[in-house]
Parts: C-alpha cells; structure tokens; sequence
C-alpha cells in the first residue's frame, strides 16, 4: 500500500515528538529546583516547553492519522452494507482531503506573513519561535493531506 | 442566513458528518473552514489559523501531556498494583470488602492521575479478575470499576479541569480545590451503595476464604509500604499546587519526575517503559489536541457570526429562574455526552455557556464542577460511554459491552444525585477555595 511508504517518516516524527515530552520534563525540574534551591529562575524555560510541546502536538497529528486513532463514532456507518461502507469511506477520507487542503491554505498564508516579518515572541528570550512553530504548523498540514490523499487512493480501490 | 437558521445548519451537519463516521476532530474543523470561508471569505480562514495557533501557546496546557505521561509511567511500573495488593489485605470479611477497597485504591490513584483509561484499564486486569474469582456479582464488579475508574479527572488533579479553565479563563488552582470536596462524596457514594448491597445480599460480594484473609498483622502491616511511594507521588503533585511553591504545570512535570524516581525506587524503571509512556502521551495529545484545534476553530467562527449572544439571549428570554437555565445546560451536557467526547463538549460549549452563568451571577468555578460531574456521566453513559470501552479491552472473555453497559445504571444514578447535590448547595464545592 502507498501509505506504508510514510511510514518511517512518522515512526521518526513520533520519535522526536516524544523526545520533546522527555525534554520538557527535565526542563521543567531544572526551573522548579533551580528556582527553589538557588533562586535562580531561568527565562528559557517557560518558553520552550510551550514551543516543544506545541511542536509535539502538531506532531502528534501525523501520528495519529496514520494509526487511525482519531475519535470516530462508528455505530451508524457499521450497519451499512459492505458496499456503501466503502463509499462512506471514500467520502470521508475526501472530506479530511479538502480540510487539510483549505487549512495547509490558511496555515500557509499565516507562516509566509511570520517568516516575512522574522516575528520573534517578544519577551526576555526574544527569539523567532512564532517562525518556527507557525512554519511546523503548515508543514505538518502539508504532510497529512498528504496522507489523506494516500488513503483516499487506497479506499478509492475498494469500491466496487 | 439568519443566525437561528446558521445553528441549525451547523449542528445538523455536525450530527450527518459525525454518523457518517468522519473523526470528530475533522468534523468541527471542515465546518469551521467552510463557514468561515462562506461567512467571512479568506479573512475568517486566517482566522482560525490564528485562533488554533494562540490555543497551542498556553504555557498551562504544557500539563496535560505532563499528566498523562504521569498516569502512563504509573500504570507500567508496579507502583499502583503495589497500592491495590496493600488495599486488598485489608478487606477483611466484610462482604462486598474488596470491591470497598478497589474503589479506596481508584480514589488514590485519582488523586495521582488526572486523565481516564490507564486506570479502568489497570483495575479492569489486576481487580476485576479477583473479584470474580470470590464470586462477586459481575455487575456490582464491573460497575466498581468503571465508575472508580472514572474518578481520575474527578479528583484533582484533572485534564478535564485544566482545559475547562483554560477555556474559560478560571484559575485552575482554585478549580481543583473546588473539586476536592464533591469528588470525595462521590467515592464515598460509590462506597456506600456497594456497602448497602452487600449488606442486603452478601452473596453479591463474598469476602475472601478464611486462609486466604489469615494474615498475620505483621505482614499485612508491611503492605503498607506498597502506599509510601504513591503517597510521595500525591504529595510531589498536590503538595507543589496547593502549597503554591510551583504552577500546575510544574506541578505535573514533577509529578512525572517523582513518579519515575518511585518507579526506581521499585526497580523496575526501564527505558521501554519510559519510551512506551512517551508513546502513549503522543497518541493521546495528538488525538486531544487535533480535536480541540476543530472544536475552538469551529466555536471562533460560530460565535463570530454572532452565535453566543444568539443562544444567550435565547436562554436569558426564557421566563423561567436561573437555576432553571443551568439545568437545561447540564441536560444539554448530558445529551452531548452520549455521542461526544468531553474535549469537544468543553470546547463548543463552554464559550458560550460560562459567560451566561456569569451573567446570572453564578460562580464559574462551580459551574466547572458541575461540568466535570457531568463528565463523570458521559463516561459511563451509552452508547459511547469510554470507561465501558476501556473496560471492554480487558475484561475476561464473555463479558459483552452490553453487559458492562447494563451494569452501569446504578452508578449513572449515583452520579446524577452527587451533581444535583452540589447543583442545590453549590457550598460543597465552593467552601474549600474560600478558605484561601
């Protein structure tokens, strides 16, 4: 299938993604301490757990798509016949295709404005993470309609 | 179109979309782009880029995947069976004892955990099979399970809270402490009606056989080391918020240091364990997080068009007293929660709800613990009740879902009088925060 083809992709992108959690957490026990027991609060950290965590989030969306994982009421669509069923498919798998289309649109737009700009977050840190995080956001659009597309080719060869 | 006909046509599509079997995340983000789009053209796409963009920036949000990966480090090491086996050397003979303990040992663990799942899931392998073993009636067993189970976002800390205050801009400190108070009347409901059955038929819960229960004080009292590493966990959350020494968010990153300094206290921290708890909170947040993405997006756009001063004056028209309007709200909660999930809810509901039970003069923290109550519901309620789901995925072979479904009821019932409860003296929730 098509779609397996991505599938080392996004076994490395859940990788880093997780990897992103585990980094938060030593960043957030390195403030609490650092904060507590030297008086020392960092000014990195707040900022860059929101930043990998946002990154993760978004991660987490190819991840699931392609591990179906997403919340999905099934109970009218299981009585169909097998036939419909498949054609239920196809037009689902079509919608997600024109939503991540329209929102790789609208993601898009808002990166290419923050990249024009260099937007930098405006506090003590100061640095560009609303580039950065606003560029992850429309690529990872990008990546699952792309995925949405594989799987709309592979439910299209189910009908019959 | 007119903002009533606009609502129809949202929800409409909304129901059509969701039983077609479209995720629920794509759901309320395609009726986002396309009404935004039809409403607003490419400005009310920006829009939503924008709104979905500044929901990711909250540092508080940080601790929901520092909550589950605490709850999912927890459920892989021995930590909380350790706690079950030192509550089960105590049920002694009273009947329907372990099932008593069970639900003791779910309201700790609750107290560590702020989602649901791992721990129906974890009861549902370690005490559903023990209590069938006694010769527990299945459904008094099932029900203990679920609905302890359950009590993980009902007693603090709680996702569920976290992102009700994140939503309606509460302080998710006081929301927790309001919590506190209703979540432990509502153990003890459970505890009291599995004591009440048990004393009116003990063969529903029959205690252990007399060699079984023949442990010397000695040894039962050395279980209790099995309760000194989670109580170190409660304490390295709740003890860092209510103490005000860190944030809830620092407070659920050290809950996830402190739950991987007991697990190698126990000897049984791997790196399989650490990598497939990450794994498990990127399943998790991603699904939580896309589908928040939709349902804020789609809420932005509807209340663009004005659809929050819609329902507002809708609901404020009513010639009924107020109270009578947050009882349609908790219907409305409760309807939803059949067919949706409580991320959704919150997030479609809330911006619309809370402003209009600050307008009537009601506290919005206790609205959160009626929100959360309610929740409680939907977990258990059919057809999509997930603690009967989670149950379902572990239970021995031959419990049907229909089964764990019927055994629920009782439990349904109990919540719905704990949250009319706090609905006619919202004192219960509210007496706590006010001693701050």
């Amino acid at each position: 299938m098509l779609e397996q083809k991505l599938q080392p992709v996004v076994k490395t992108i859940g990788a880093i993604a997780c990897s992103f959690f585990l980094i938060v957490v030593a960043m957030i026990a390195y403030e609490v301490v650092s904060r507590y027991f030297f008086n020392a609060p960092t000014i990195w950290s707040h900022e860059l757990s929101v930043m990998l965590c946002a990154a993760a989030f978004l991660l987490g969306g190819p991840y699931v798509h392609q591990h179906r994982n997403h919340i999905v009421i099934s109970v009218a669509a299981e009585r169909f016949s097998p036939r419909w069923r498949s054609r239920a498919n196809v037009l689902v798998t079509l919608l997600t295709l024109l939503f991540f289309i329209v929102l790789t649109y609208a993601t898009a737009r808002q990166a290419t404005d923050s990249i024009t700009y260099m937007e930098q977050s405006g506090t003590a840190l100061n640095w560009p993470i609303p580039v950065f995080v606003k560029t992850l956001f429309a690529t990872v659009c990008a990546f699952m309609a792309l995925q949405s597309l594989l799987q709309l080719i592979a439910n299209f060869k189910t009908l019959k | 179109m007119d903002i009533g006909t606009l609502t129809a046509v949202m929800f409409g599509s909304m129901i059509v979309l969701l039983l077609l079997g479209l995720p629920l995340a794509f759901v309320t983000g395609l009726i986002a782009v396309v009404f935004a789009l039809g409403l607003f053209g490419e400005g009310g796409l920006q829009l939503i880029a924008s709104r979905i963009y500044s929901f990711m920036n909250e540092y508080v949000l940080v601790s929901v995947p520092m909550f589950i990966l605490m709850a999912s480090l927890m459920e892989r090491s021995g930590v909380a069976k350790d706690l079950f086996d030192a509550m089960r050397v105590w049920a002694g003979k009273l009947p329907g004892g372990l099932a008593i303990q069970t639900m003791v040992a779910a309201t700790i663990m609750g107290a560590m955990t702020g989602i649901i799942g791992g721990e129906i899931v974890l009861l549902g392998l370690i005490a559903l099979p023990q209590m069938l073993r006694l010769g527990y009636d299945p459904k008094l067993a099932i029900g203990t399970i679920c609905a302890g189970g359950s009590l993980g976002t009902m007693i603090p800390p709680s996702i569920v809270l976290v992102i009700y205050g994140l939503t309606v801009n509460v302080p998710i400190g006081d929301l927790f402490t309001a919590n506190i108070v209703p979540g432990l009347i509502l153990s003890a409901a459970y505890m009291i009606y599995i004591f009440i059955r048990c004393q009116i038929d003990p063969t529903l819960g029959p205690p252990a056989p007399e060699q079984e229960r023949n442990i010397p004080l000695s040894q039962k009292l050395a279980t209790l080391k099995g309760l000194l590493l989670p109580m170190l966990v409660m304490a390295s959350v709740l003890g860092t918020i209510y103490t005000g020494i860190a944030s809830v968010t620092e407070a659920a990153g050290m809950g996830v240091v402190g739950t991987l300094i007991a697990s190698a206290i126990r000897g049984d921290l791997t790196w399989k364990i650490v990598r497939e708890s990450a794994e498990q909170t990127l399943r998790a947040c991603g699904m939580l997080l896309w589908l928040s993405f939709g349902a804020t997006a789609m809420i932005g756009v509807y209340n663009l068009a004005g659809g929050s001063a819609f329902v507002s004056a809708l609901m404020t028209g009513l010639a009924v007293p107020p109270i009578a309007i947050i009882l349609i709200m908790m219907l409305i909660l409760i309807v939803l929660g059949c067919i949706m999930d409580w991320v959704g809810i919150c997030l479609l509901t809330m911006p619309i709800f809370v402003p209009i039970v600050k307008q009537l003069g009601y506290d919005p923290v206790w609205f959160g613990v009626l929100f959360c109550l309610n929740m409680q519901i939907s977990y258990l309620s059919p057809p999509f009740g997930p603690a009967a789901f989670y149950l379902k995925g572990v239970a021995p072979a031959g419990i049907t879902l229909n089964q764990i479904f019927a055994s629920l009821w009782p439990f349904i019932l109990l919540q719905a009088v704990v949250l009319i409860l706090v609905l006619s003296f919202p004192q219960i929730a509210l007496w706590l925060p006010s001693l701050n």
